[in-house]
């Protein structure tokens, strides 16, 4: 069965780009651009991992996923996807207490590789 | 060039042009915060495409916005617009 991924991004391009990575590498893939569509996607199915920008016009990214894990009890997988540096991000998604980050700093096959590494250990890679 | 980003570069030659238009008003206006966020999402676009030096400069003019730095920023837009031209310029040669 193919996994569904969720990502979530202010940026058009950047979400196009990496739908087309994922998708390239067989995921089947949903796109939120902002809060009301990220919300109307975990309506209409579950997903096997949320990708989450983490600088956004209505909030950090971080702060939605700590809310999704603490209060909504989401249960995917959430990691963390921005240019930031490994290190603030990693401090983000411990503070958020999700799964971790992924830098979009080396490109999308680095982040497919990283990916792949995740779902192949459900979740938790 | 690999597929994404023969497929994507068009899209991202223009949204960076208009991106980097964009934030020398802001700069203009001394708008640091919205011209930090611009190229912060320029820095993603470029990021994932695999154009690690159009990526590497827009986080520096980021972080220069954040620290409202005014010395050097401009020639740093300056910079990335080269770079971009460049690129353009690579892309449509046979």
């Amino acid at each position: 069965m193919t996994q569904r991924i969720l990502v979530v991004d202010d940026s058009p391009l950047t979400l196009e780009v990496v739908k087309a990575g994922l998708e390239d590498a067989g995921y089947e893939v949903a796109c939120a651009v902002d809060l009301g569509q990220l919300e109307a996607e975990r309506q209409r199915g579950r997903f096997d991992l949320i990708l989450m920008d983490v600088q956004m016009p209505e909030a950090f990214g971080d702060d939605v996923a700590m809310v999704l894990r603490s209060v909504r009890g989401e249960e995917t997988p959430i990691y963390l996807l921005s240019t930031r540096s490994e290190s603030e991000l990693a401090e983000r998604a411990k503070e958020a207490g999700i799964e971790g980050y992924i830098s979009k700093q080396a490109g999308i096959p680095k982040l497919v590789e990283r990916v792949r590494a995740i779902l192949s250990r459900g979740g938790n890679g | 060039m690999d597929d994404l980003l023969t497929r994507f570069l068009p899209r991202f030659v223009e949204s960076a042009r208009a991106r980097i238009r964009h934030a020398a008003e802001l700069f203009a206006a001394r708008d640091f915060g919205k011209l930090a966020s611009e190229m912060h999402t320029l820095a993603g676009e470029a990021s994932v495409l695999g154009l690690s030096e159009i990526g590497a400069l827009a986080r520096d003019a980021e972080h220069m916005a954040r620290n409202a730095t005014v010395d050097g920023c401009e020639e740093k837009l300056a910079e990335i617009e080269r770079s971009i031209a460049v690129l353009s310029r690579s892309a449509s040669s046979p």
